[in-house]
């Protein structure tokens, strides 16, 4: 990195620091502390909503999964704008009439203190880990590409987080994440155009649009019912909405960012914003890979992007094996090219035999290509059991570090940790506020003074972002992190989402029935992921259902039990 | 904002994912 990248990054994040703890000055009282104040228009709501989702994965992860498996992944969101029209209707005028803090707050007037409690620590419990990811996630990537110290780089992001959170509350949150998310989409803008500049003489965005779709990367819809492929139409609609509804209307990283809204109207705005902005963003954002993947037809890439897990292969005993497939791979590549120049030429040309057969050709050298690819990962895991075998998450920083010019690549760097910065800064938000609202203010510590419970919302919110930074340490050892977050959040999502179809959907199913479901749901959870191959994505019907059910059922055996006015307030 | 136009933003909505989903079908048959 030149010294003006640092100088860019630097600066960035600094001014987004200042900027935080500037905007979130004298805030004496609670409401204003974890709500601010109840005063945000929408498009602030909307864009701290999609900030808080967007967190560094996204945009470093996303743009690999368009090259390495094209733009199908779009149809994940498919689901979600129908869920912020359902959440518009049901949560938002339920959580706005009772004035919360927490969604949790909403559960204890439905069923009572303990499945307040319940919800409230199975949140805390996921949200502190996955935030700890997180964090840590796209650090792990840089410093494996940059050679930097990875302790040390998790460390400064995560107290710089942590300065601007703790000062400012939910108002330095949600204003830092508004430029947080903008110069995150702006600098995913400028490597699109410095994508396509770099491209050959003769092939602008149209003609690389075509040859992306030529070779399988343009792939953002599928109407086949297949219930073995990961994202079509029917899992991303039907699948995505459940995801959606989940993640928007229970968990309190998100439902903080709409509690904020001015009114009731505001809030649903927010979130319809949402619902109207999130699927094109991710539709640009996999744009932007498959254009990488199209520069990366005309310039060599690595034969395996993860240069940490490249070295160890070959300083290993397989090193000569794979040196073979690195040979392999630059004569693949080469006479691909040569093949793609010829496809660009003959579509130029409206040559539809011409290319054909170009397509053919390319998309047979694209496989041979594949192949060596798979023999080289196979290699890294005979080489190292332990190693890292997918590198997804390595492509978008690489092309971003090769062939940017020096100030834009510091740019890239500061809108990767933009974002980075803006999904961890609203999950030490949201476990403040659930541990202060849910845990210290109803079961601790009722008497306290107003500034007290800011005080300990502050310090509550420093020992989560220790937390982060500490988690570090052990998520080295996790494995695929993306994995590792979605796995984390089936665990609880079912579960926890059960809970709120039973509090916003039922009248007759009461808070104990309510907890022993929630609880006999989580064992079923905890006895699949233990004693069971069932993959971790049906977890979350595991939960959802055995909770459902079970409530059900115990409220049936046991009909005498009291239930609470949904209109009764106990804060 | 009154529940009337609440009503037309949610139809809104749902028109726009409508129109996305068509744009992307056309999107991939055009560009495959």
């Amino acid at each position: 990195m030149s010294r003006l990248d640092w100088v860019v990054l630097i600066v960035t994040l600094l001014l987004i620091v200042a900027y935080g703890v500037w905007k979130g000055r004298r805030q004496q009282r609670l409401a204003a502390y974890l709500l601010a104040d109840r005063q945000l228009k929408w498009p602030t709501i909307a864009l701290s909503i999609m900030a808080t989702q967007a967190s560094a994965i996204t945009f470093l992860s996303t743009p690999g999964q368009a090259y390495a498996d094209g733009m199908r992944f779009v149809q994940f969101y498919l689901g979600l704008p129908i869920a912020m029209v359902i959440l518009a209707i049901t949560a938002v005028p339920i959580y706005h009439r009772l004035r919360v803090f927490t969604a949790y707050e909403y559960l204890e007037t439905r069923f009572g203190v303990g499945t307040r409690t319940l919800a409230a620590i199975l949140f805390l419990a996921q949200r502190g880990v996955s935030t700890g990811i997180t964090l840590y996630a796209p650090v792990l990537i840089v410093s494996v590409l940059l050679g930097w110290n990875l302790h040390v780089t998790s460390v400064v992001i995560g107290v710089l987080v942590i300065i601007y959170t703790a000062a400012g509350g939910t108002k330095a949150v949600s204003w830092t994440q508004v430029h947080q998310l903008l110069i995150a989409l702006g600098g995913m803008a400028i490597a699109l155009i410095i994508a396509v500049r770099m491209l050959p003489h003769g092939v602008g965005l149209l003609e690389a649009a075509r040859v992306a779709g030529r070779m399988g990367r343009l792939n953002a819809i599928d109407f086949s019912f297949d219930l073995t492929t990961p994202y079509n139409f029917w899992s991303g609609l039907f699948g995505g909405l459940l995801v959606a509804l989940s993640y928007f209307g229970t968990d309190q990283s998100q439902v903080q960012r709409y509690l904020t809204g001015a009114s009731e109207t505001e809030s649903k705005l927010g979130l319809l914003m949402n619902g109207m902005i999130k699927v094109p963003m991710q539709f640009f954002i996999l744009f932007v890979g498959a254009i990488v993947f199209v520069f990366y037809q005309f310039i060599a890439p690595p034969l395996f992007f993860n240069n940490v897990e490249r070295a160890k292969v070959q300083s290993s005993a397989y090193a000569a094996q794979y040196a073979q497939l690195e040979a392999q791979h630059q004569k693949t590549f080469a006479a691909k090219r040569e093949e793609v120049h010829a496809l660009v030429d003959a579509m130029r040309a409206h040559d539809a035999a011409a290319t054909a057969r170009a397509t053919e050709r390319v998309r047979a050298l694209q496989n041979e290509e594949k192949a060596t690819r798979a023999a080289a990962v196979s290699l890294i895991r005979k080489s190292n059991a332990a190693a890292d075998a997918s590198d997804t998450n390595y492509i978008f920083l690489t092309f971003v570090v090769q062939t940017l010019p020096a100030g834009l690549v510091g740019l890239l760097l500061a809108a990767i940790f933009c974002a980075a910065m803006s999904a961890t800064s609203s999950g030490l938000n949201s476990l403040a506020s659930t541990t202060v609202v849910d845990v210290v203010k109803r079961l601790l510590w009722r008497d306290a003074t107003d500034h007290q419970y800011v005080l300990a919302s502050k310090w509550l919110t420093v020992f989560w972002g220790l937390f982060a930074i500490g988690f570090a340490e052990f998520a080295s050892r996790l494995g695929s992190l993306i994995e590792a977050v979605n796995i984390l959040g089936s665990l609880f999502y079912g579960t926890i989402l059960g809970i709120f179809l039973l509090a916003f959907y039922t009248k007759r199913i009461g808070g104990t029935a309510v907890c022993l479901g929630a609880i006999l749901g989580e064992a079923a959870v905890a006895w699949c992921a233990i004693y069971t191959n069932v993959a971790w994505l049906w977890w979350n019907v595991v939960g959802l259902v055995v909770g459902v059910v079970a409530a059900g059922a115990i409220q049936a055996i046991t009909p005498t039990e009291d239930l609470k006015p949904i209109s009764s307030s106990t804060r | 904002m009154s529940d009337r136009g609440f009503r037309r933003l949610y139809a809104a909505v749902i028109a726009e994912l409508a129109l996305t989903i068509l744009t992307f079908y056309l999107f991939t048959r055009i560009f495959q």
